[in-house]
């Protein structure tokens, strides 16, 4: 169960580093033209957090009962 | 004119956000969701690099890694992007995948992969390599274990070479090592340089001695192509092999 907990976690944890990184990348250099897009990145590993806390919370309950 | 890459996931999320880091560094950018898609690409238009996932539904990439080097064995080099335990290391290098990184992994670390294989522009050793008249072998010594072990010509890939160890010896993942291989294939030369230690297997498995894969990194002045030429005669496919 552990190799496919982290199997399963590998995948969108490495998305969120390659989003971030580059959203810090654009910054860094000051690109305005690429803010708009620099600005998806972050929401989008932001909706990824959300969606694992909300996963989280609904085991949690599970467990609980 | 830019290089040509193709990013295979079948995890759309991650397929994109490396696609995206490659096209801001000015390359010719590729996507597909399968091995299947992957290698219709492939078959169509040159392709200079190719970043694959390896667990993936509708052809996985170790199919795709074997098709690719079965049409050529050099061009487009495969890098690997993996999961945990998806494959093992050695496995991978041996069937010609030219780099392998396991989920999540230094960023930096996949661009620099990918440079060095496009254009390989090592710095060489300051050392010239000396011309002797020696029996083919391969002798290793690992600079930070300290030890010095021999192993023997099959054993050289496109990309690095496997040594086999005694039981007792065995090197750190990452740790670096100078080689120096004699051949008797053309006369009277030796090829010297450094690499470094990609995976250790510490015990025999599957009838293959306890060794490592040693990646080359560097070599002494003018050995880079004597060891194309040995590689080349040798057609080996392998990028680091098994034993």
């Amino acid at each position: 169960m552990e190799r496919t907990f982290l199997h399963d976690i590998s995948t969108p944890l490495t998305t969120a580093q390659f989003k971030l990184e580059a959203a810090l990348e654009i910054l860094r250099e000051g690109k305005v033209e690429e803010i708009p897009e620099c600005a998806k990145m972050i929401e989008a590993v932001l909706m990824q957090v959300k969606r694992a806390g909300a996963m989280i919370a609904q085991r949690r309950e599970e467990l609980m009962k | 004119m830019s290089a040509t890459i193709l990013i295979v996931d079948d995890e759309g999320d991650l397929r994109d956000a490396i696609a995206f880091d490659f096209k801001r560094r000015n390359f010719n950018v590729l996507t597909a969701g399968s091995g299947r898609e992957a290698f219709q690409i492939v078959e169509s238009q040159p392709v200079d690099v190719v970043v694959s996932d390896v667990r993936m539904a509708d052809g996985d990439g170790v199919e795709l890694l074997e098709k690719i080097k079965a049409r050529n064995v050099h061009r487009p080099m495969v890098i690997f992007v993996t999961g945990f335990a998806d494959i093992s290391l050695e496995v991978a290098f041996d069937k010609g995948a030219d780099a392998v990184f396991i989920k999540p992994f230094d960023r930096k670390a996949l661009f620099e992969a990918v440079n060095r294989g496009l254009h390989p522009q090592e710095k060489p050793l300051a050392r010239a390599s000396t011309r002797v008249n020696a029996p083919l072998a391969i002798t290793v010594k690992f600079l930070e274990s300290g030890f010095t072990a021999e192993s023997r010509t099959n054993n050289l890939g496109r990309g690095g070479l496997f040594v086999e160890l005694a039981e007792k010896q065995h090197p750190e993942t990452l740790e670096k090592a100078e080689f120096c291989i004699t051949s008797n294939l053309t006369p009277e030369w030796i090829i010297m340089g450094e690499g470094v230690v990609r995976w250790v297997r510490k015990s025999a498995v599957e009838g293959m001695p306890p060794g490592c894969g040693i990646e080359f990194m560097s070599f002494a002045q003018d050995d880079r192509q004597r060891m194309m030429e040995l590689v080349n005669h040798l057609k080996t496919k392998p990028f680091i092999p098994r034993s």
